[in-house]
């Protein structure tokens, strides 16, 4: 299904309030931009439904996962939103085969069947020879690869991956984004990508929504941040 | 390469040889080592290497060890079934009022303190024939539980328990639940979460917990004498056997110790160092 994403979101936590909105169209990959600390990680466990709304309104297409008004909240399981954690999270226990039809088989696919697709989606990330391997043995490169295939087998309607390149070492980071913008093509829903970095940005995203405090500061290409940067935050990241 | 000289200044200051330990504890804690090794000692020195074959091949103590073994097991399946979800429960009960979570950490370890023979009054009061509950199951179904195999199960079920909750329940949360919240968000109900993702996470932890939960069983002798017994063949399990030899036939006694102490060692063995958490407490 490739719907529009629609999150408005708003949470706090003590002295910490996130109070954004964000539209997604289907095929649209947007970076969420900001500093540590701005609420990005905890908008996107919104969208997955790991964090609870205070108020707010979350939608795929015609589908509520969210509407604090209605008093609506879809489960975390019963959401279709994949979750790319910035740690990953490959389940150490489990061959990557088997990280990777967990989401299918957790919705009660046959084993066989699971596996087999699961098996489909490595060999389109180019890590079908790593199937029968446990986690722990793979570079961050492949891990993230993983990561990648284990969310899109489940088909999910959205894609949010967390800081998804934070993790690599410098010196493999350009490789695996490169590999990342071909990947995140084969999805066509919308996407969102968490980032600190303008040029992991610029590299992944069609658009930037930037969140400095909690509330969105500027939304608007690469290109338009770097003429007409909004804040200090802004102008010190497009100036580097 | 920078010059370390302050360092190693001060590392001469160290006293050489010792870890600080002032010699007058060494002569307690000798003592008790010995205490501890001794015993041991003297039963493999006195065992009767010679007619240990005979002693252990006598149909009364293949029966003993036999049961001893089969009860055991089944109690340690039964702690398993249902003390893994205690402990599940005890975990992830940080929402629950302090107070109710104490109680029933408290309960949960009784067992640990309580006097086995406490234990096998108390399960003798609850099941006996003219017990709280026991009295029905006898009224009902003409079903009386003490002095039967499934009273020595009962009664090694309820002492080797809170082994089996302590280990899990120390192993879950020492877990890592971020590996959980992955798996919700790949669309893992709550139980599947916790057969697929958290129960293989914490396998060490269960298997440590049954083995510490099985030798408990093997070895227990208080509550189900009390609670069970010392019928041959029924409820007369190798602790029983054992100190029932000592009388008749010490060295069938020595016979037996030592393969309970066999047994025992190598449980430790296989635990090594994986030491569990909650049993400390």
């Amino acid at each position: 299904m490739s719907a529009v994403l629609i999150a408005d979101v708003d949470v706090s936590r003590g002295d910490f309030s996130l109070d954004i909105t964000l539209r997604v169209e289907p095929g649209e990959t947007l970076a969420l931009l900001g500093p540590n600390g701005a609420g990005k990680s905890t908008a996107i466990g919104c969208i997955a439904g790991i964090v609870g709304l205070d108020a707010g309104r979350i939608s795929i297409g015609p589908v509520v996962l969210d509407d604090s008004e209605r008093g609506i909240r879809v489960p975390v399981e019963d959401r279709r939103v994949g979750l790319v954690f910035q740690d990953y999270r490959l389940f150490p226990h489990l061959s990557v085969l088997e990280n990777v039809a967990f989401g299918q088989r957790s919705r009660g696919v046959a084993r066989a069947e699971a596996r087999a697709s699961a098996l489909v989606w490595l060999d389109r990330l180019g890590i079908a020879g790593f199937a029968g391997v446990r986690p722990g043995s793979l570079s961050g490169g492949q891990s993230q690869r993983v990561a990648l295939a284990r969310v899109l087998a489940m088909e999910p309607d959205v894609l949010l991956l967390d800081e998804p390149l934070a993790a690599l070492d410098v010196e493999v980071r350009a490789d695996v984004r490169a590999e990342l913008v071909e990947h995140l093509r084969l999805f066509s829903g919308a996407t969102i990508v968490v980032t600190h970095d303008l040029a992991d940005a610029e590299a992944l995203a069609d658009r930037v929504a930037v969140v400095e405090g909690g509330r969105l500061s500027q939304v608007g290409t690469v290109a338009e941040l770097r003429g007409s940067p909004a804040t200090p935050w802004v102008s010190s990241l497009v100036a580097r | 390469m920078p010059v370390l000289e302050p360092r190693k200044q001060a590392r001469t200051r160290r006293p050489r040889g010792r870890s600080g330990v002032a010699p007058v504890l060494w002569i307690p804690a000798g003592l008790a080592l010995a205490l501890l090794v001794l015993p041991l000692v003297a039963l493999v020195v006195r065992a009767p290497w010679g007619s240990l074959v005979e002693l252990l091949s006598r149909e009364e103590v293949a029966q003993a060890l036999g049961l001893s073994l089969g009860s055991a097991a089944l109690s340690t399946a039964i702690c398993l079934l249902i003390g893994v979800p205690l402990a599940v429960i005890l975990a992830r009960s940080t929402q629950w009022p302090p107070v109710l979570r104490r109680l029933v950490r408290a309960f949960v370890t009784v067992p640990l303190v309580l006097p086995p023979v406490v234990g096998g009054v108390a399960l003798l009061l609850l099941l006996g024939r003219r017990g709280l509950v026991g009295q029905w199951l006898d009224e009902w179904f003409g079903f009386t539980i003490p002095f039967t195999t499934v009273a020595v199960v009962i009664a090694q079920v309820f002492v080797a328990m809170p082994f089996l909750v302590l280990a899990v329940e120390g192993a879950i949360r020492g877990a890592d639940s971020r590996f959980e919240v992955a798996a919700a968000t790949l669309g893992a109900s709550r139980f599947t979460v916790f057969r697929r993702v958290t129960l293989p996470l914490v396998a060490p932890g269960v298997s440590a917990g049954a083995l510490l939960c099985f030798t408990r069983a093997l070895g227990e002798f208080g509550a189900t004498i009390t609670f069970a017994g010392s019928f041959p063949g029924v409820t007369q399990t190798l602790p029983i056997s054992t100190y029932l030899e000592l009388q008749r036939d010490p060295n069938a006694a020595i016979a037996l110790s030592l393969v309970l102490m066999v047994v025992s060692v190598a449980v430790l063995v296989s635990l090594r160092d994986r030491w569990v958490p909650g049993l400390s407490a």
